[in-house]
């Protein structure tokens, strides 16, 4: 994003460009309280919950107050609970709020958070439908020669009766040797999506996509993995279409926005999107439909 | 539609009751160069009837059968009485006296046409040499910097040329030279406009109160009159400075028939430059050129056919460059390998315009026009590798990026003057423009990828408007200037229709006291996409189309205007203006990120508004001319789209702002100018938290690449910088040579050297660090310019 003003800066710094420091009378209230949650059916309810912090604390970098003493419910469209967290021990990893069951497909979710005294949070989202990849194309029998890349071509068929938000996803099994032991864990893939019409600058590394320009329509999409000298087969990869809600699309999407624009005084700055409640963050459901590459 | 028959029906009976009236008509011109006084007033005391010179020099006044005396004046120049029998239709054409040319230090000519006497209101004219005493930016004169001074009209950024009138964007306003819009009016960025003051003959600017006559922007009017060329002898001036040095040749070709102005500009730090960077270059082995320079070129010519036919061509073409060049040669076992690299930025606009006044009789005027208008913004990169080995064939590779945007126009256009008794100057005319819209294309060429070309398509659209109006004086005391504005604008299959009526008026309270008030409805059909509010020339020119409506606003305003003896003109307005159908690009959104349609990455819809006060104390004669300005105002904008819906302050929204610009003429030789400027801060959107952000990583939802906080930002330019101020001065002094004049100009920009806020950026603080803690943050406020010196050599002859 910078380079739309790198002429600028070219100027800027040509002349005399001096700084001072300034103040601001930026309010200090009550940091509000963050939820992050994205949910799929293959996981139980995870929740994070945390403080938002005056932009000018000087503790750096990610550290966030984590709040510990929620307690979060649960409930169906129905308004029927499904489940409530509270921050006891054994339900807290990290800053998030591990719960027992698993969302469903199809189903829309309001999760409420009590904080002490202060106002309720609430978010309201559904898991996607799943949509399946009807059926993949790969060249897997070549060896990559270093610098080449290998070409994929997903085809699914969009639902007609609803916008669809997805995300692709390619995964590699891969592990680590700890005092001898193996440990495989799964490593996201960097990829590139070859219809341009779908990219976007601002959405690297992760791509986005919306079904404007398909809707209702069998798809295919075309994606580029490059290797450096590995024989294909010997990989364990595997390719996820990730069907996620609009407001999973919408907050990554304005937070990369955000990200590509920071430290861009001339941009106008850009607002991550929040379906929080009063309060920040995210409530936002998906489903992934998983295929093997092979 | 019943309305608008009947109101002409009223004007045109009006009209047809006076009879036994003969009419003199004819034009007003300087002596000295024959240059049309435009604006220029004569004035039959007895009956206290007047009228005025038209953008030509044409002037029509139709009186009673008696002896008669007439009073031509003009700012600056010797009034100039005359006396006779008017018994038919007489055609006298007046050259009026430079003042400047007689041996007096002080100027006291009389006022021509008085600010309380017009019908005019929110419409401001300085005098060109008036706008060339007071001290420049780095010593180069420019128009458009001179009338941010105005009230009401903002500058934006620090350094830049936009202009801001009544909270209304920078695409909002109809600039025109010698009548053809320009698009793009920055040179360097904006930092310089492209108007070159020896070229320019008269500069108006209208705010409010619009007359019929012009439309399709929705802020205001800057009309700026280039120079005839001087119709008696060879005349030259020019300047060399810091920045850029140019010249100006005008003459007759056949002595008062045909004449030609030139008048050239060019930058020089290129060339300057340019044997340090190859010499910088040649130590790191390669050969390498580059630099920046902007250049304008302005050339009318000026032909009088006969007394009743005269025509003029004008064109103005300028542009902006930076270019970088390297190349580089090395060789290993036996193979060469030589690469070129080459980068290339440039903007320009190229305006041509061919017009034909033709007098039909004493009583109407006619000019018709015919223009053609482009602006083109050009990006372009290339690489290019030549391996040559012997006995092997030569391997090239390539790679190549080029970006375009711009528009053209094609336009013509007819209008009349018609004076048909003192009581009314009527004009009526038609207009129509073809556009053609590039709204960005970016083309790679590749040897190894092959080419590809994205980008929106060219749109093509048509603008016809026609108008009527009548400056209509209804009694001694109560005149108006009423007409309406009807245009149409076609583009992919959809036709925008809008009919927008105008009216101003003044009522004498005293005989130099006036209470005026005006209602105008505008629509503009074109709209500018712009990234940042710093006048880049990568913003976008795009039509309205059929997903995207045409801008519309509503003003009314009220005043009051004083001219206190003879000197002094005083004037109180207050305003209030609803814009509606404006766009702005969502957040985030870039001009280069061209993948997918331009009308899917704005929000639409916009509303504005403003209101505010101005007051504006002017003095355009003697040894102390300028102004000290005032305005109080608000501006704010609305989308849907933005800032969760809510209302919030436009960016260039500025309280207070105050300008003072004076200029003292000690002696013929010598003159002293000062500009100070006040203005409240302008609005800005900060950070006010950080929160943990999420991520799309399957496996590490938590801490991934991408940022893992966000930011939270406070609402939309919700909060101010510091305020602007600024003190210029200048001081020059003439001597007059055997060859004609210098003249020496020392200029102080900044004088006090204030540290004006230009950006601010939230940054840690390096320097305080204490053991334990992270790094503070803190809010750093960049600046500009500081005290800048500046000296410029200038002559004529």
């Amino acid at each position: 994003m910078m380079k739309r003003h790198l002429i600028f800066f070219s100027i800027l710094t040509a002349t005399a460009a001096c700084t001072t420091v300034v103040d601001f009378d930026i309010p200090v209230e009550r940091p509000k309280v963050v939820i992050n949650s994205l949910f799929s059916p293959d996981s139980v309810w995870q929740i994070q919950i945390s403080r938002a912090k005056h932009v000018l604390d000087n503790r750096q970098g990610s550290y966030f107050d984590p709040v510990t003493d929620a307690s979060v419910s649960i409930r169906d469209q129905d308004n029927v609970l499904i489940e409530t967290i509270t921050g006891s021990f054994k339900n807290l990893v990290g800053h998030s709020y591990i719960g027992k069951t698993k969302p469903l497909p199809g189903k829309l979710y309001v999760i409420q958070v009590e904080v002490n005294n202060e106002t309720s949070i609430k978010a309201i989202n559904k898991v996607p439908t799943l949509v399946p990849i009807t059926s993949f194309n790969i060249d897997s029998s070549r060896f990559i020669a270093e610098g080449e890349a290998i070409e994929i071509e997903v085809n699914f068929k969009d639902p007609a009766e609803e916008k669809n938000f997805y995300t692709i996803k390619i995964i590699e099994d891969a592990f680590y040797v700890i005092n001898k032991d193996t440990v495989w864990f799964p490593r996201e893939i960097y990829y590139v999506l070859e219809d341009p019409t779908l990219n976007s600058e601002f959405s690297e590394p992760d791509k986005y996509i919306n079904d404007n320009l398909f809707n209702g329509k069998n798809n295919s999409l075309h994606l580029k993995i490059y290797f450096y000298g590995s024989n294909f087969t010997s990989l364990n990869l595997r390719l996820a279409l990730v069907s996620i809600s609009e407001e999973y699309y919408k907050y990554f999407t304005t937070k990369s926005l955000q990200d590509n624009t920071n430290g861009d005084p001339f941009a106008q700055p850009v607002q991550v999107f929040s379906n929080i409640e009063n309060g920040l963050g995210i409530f936002a459901g998906y489903s992934s439909s998983v295929v093997e590459l092979k | 539609m019943r309305k608008t028959i009947g109101f002409v029906s009223l004007i045109l009976l009006s009209c047809l009751s006076h009879a036994q009236k003969f009419t003199i008509s004819g034009y007003i011109k300087d002596a000295e160069t024959g240059e049309s006084l435009i604006g220029a007033t004569l004035i039959h005391p007895k009956t206290s009837s007047g009228s005025s010179a038209n953008t030509h020099g044409f002037y029509s006044l139709t009186l009673p059968k008696d002896s008669i005396t007439l009073l031509y004046s003009y700012v600056g120049y010797q009034p100039t009485t005359i006396r006779f029998f008017l018994r038919r239709d007489t055609v006298i054409t007046i050259n009026l006296q430079s003042s400047t040319v007689l041996n007096e230090v002080v100027i006291s000519g009389t006022k021509a046409d008085p600010i309380h006497e017009s019908t005019k209101m929110s419409t401001l004219s300085v005098p060109i040499e008036q706008i060339k005493a007071l001290p420049a930016f780095m010593g180069e004169t420019d128009i458009l910097k001179i009338l941010q001074l105005m009230p009401g009209v903002q500058s934006g950024n620090e350094g830049s040329t936009g202009l801001y009138v009544r909270g209304g964007g920078p695409d909002q306003n109809l600039m025109l030279l010698d009548g053809v819009p320009i698009y793009n009016a920055s040179h360097l960025f904006g930092f310089f406009s492209v108007f070159n003051a020896d070229a320019i003959n008269h500069v108006e600017l209208i705010k409010g109160g619009f007359p019929a006559r012009y439309g399709g922007r929705l802020s205001s009017v800057i009309d700026i009159n280039m120079k005839e060329g001087n119709m008696k002898k060879v005349k030259g001036e020019g300047s060399i400075g810091l920045i850029s040095s140019k010249v100006t040749v005008e003459g007759p070709i056949i002595k008062d028939r045909t004449s030609f102005i030139v008048s050239a500009r060019r930058t020089y730090i290129d060339i300057l430059a340019q044997p340090i960077i190859r010499s910088q270059a040649r130590k790191q082995g390669s050969q390498a050129s580059g630099g920046y320079y902007f250049y304008d070129l302005n050339l009318k010519l000026n032909h009088i056919i006969n007394p009743g036919n005269r025509i003029f061509l004008s064109t103005y073409f300028g542009d902006d460059k930076a270019y970088a060049k390297s190349k580089y040669t090395d060789r290993y076992d036996t193979t060469t390998r030589s690469s070129n690299d080459e980068f290339s930025l440039k903007w320009g606009n190229v305006i041509t315009a061919a017009r034909w006044n033709h007098v039909f009789g004493p009583k109407l005027f006619s000019n018709v026009t015919a223009t053609y208008s482009r602006y083109l913004f050009d990006i372009a990169q290339q690489y290019k590798e030549t391996r040559s080995t012997p006995n092997l064939p030569e391997e090239i590779t390539y790679s190549g990026i080029k970006y375009h945007s711009g528009i053209r126009d094609w336009a013509a256009k007819i209008d009349f003057d018609y004076l048909p008794n003192p009581d009314h100057f009527i004009r009526f005319g038609v207009n129509n423009i073809w556009h053609q819209f590039s709204p960005g294309v970016l083309a790679f060429r590749s040897s190894i990828d092959g080419d590809t070309t994205v980008g929106a398509k060219v749109t093509s659209a048509y603008e016809a408007a026609a108008y009527v109006e009548d400056d209509w004086k209804i009694s001694k005391r109560f005149k108006i200037n009423a007409g309406v504005h009807a245009s149409a604008f076609a583009v992919e299959n959809e036709w925008y229709y809008s009919v927008q009526p105008r009216i101003s008026s003044r009522l004498l309270l005293t005989d130099d006291l006036s209470f005026k008030a005006s209602y105008s409805s505008m629509t503009q059909f074109i709209h500018l996409l712009s990234n940042v509010g710093i006048g880049l020339p990568t913003d976008l020119w795009v039509p309205s189309t059929a997903r995207i409506k045409p801008q519309q606003a509503n003003q009314v305003a009220i005043g009051f205007a004083k001219t206190y003896k003879s000197q002094y003109e005083f004037s109180l307005e207050g305003y209030y203006k609803k814009m509606t159908n404006l766009i702005e690009y969502k957040d985030g959104a870039s001009y280069f990120d061209i993948e997918g349609d331009w009308q899917d990455k704005v929000a639409t819809n916009g509303q504005g508004k403003s209101y505010g006060a101005e007051v504006l104390v002017q003095k355009k004669t003697g040894a102390v001319t300028g102004w000290v300005g005032y305005t109080l105002s608000k501006a704010v904008r609305q989308f849907d789209e933005l800032n969760f819906g809510k209302e919030y302050p436009y960016r260039y929204d500025r309280r207070h702002d105050v300008s003072v610009a004076l200029t003292h003429e000690w002696n013929k030789r010598m003159d002293f100018s000062m500009v100070w400027v006040y203005g409240t801060g302008n609005s800005v959107t900060l950070p006010i938290a950080t929160y943990q952000a999420t991520s799309n990583n399957l496996n590490s939802r938590f801490s991934s690449y991408g940022n893992d906080e966000n930011v939270y930002y406070g609402d939309r330019n919700s909060f101010r910088m510091r305020s602007y101020h600024r003190l210029d001065l200048s001081f020059s002094w003439w001597k007059d040579k055997k060859w004609g004049q210098r003249k020496w100009t020392f200029g102080l920009y900044n004088a006090y050297s204030r540290l004006n806020p230009f950006f601010i950026n939230l940054e840690y603080n390096y320097q305080n660090n204490p053991q334990g803690q992270g790094l503070s943050k803190q809010f750093i406020q960049y600046s500009l310019f500081p005290v800048i010196p500046s000296v410029t050599y200038s002559f004529k002859f």
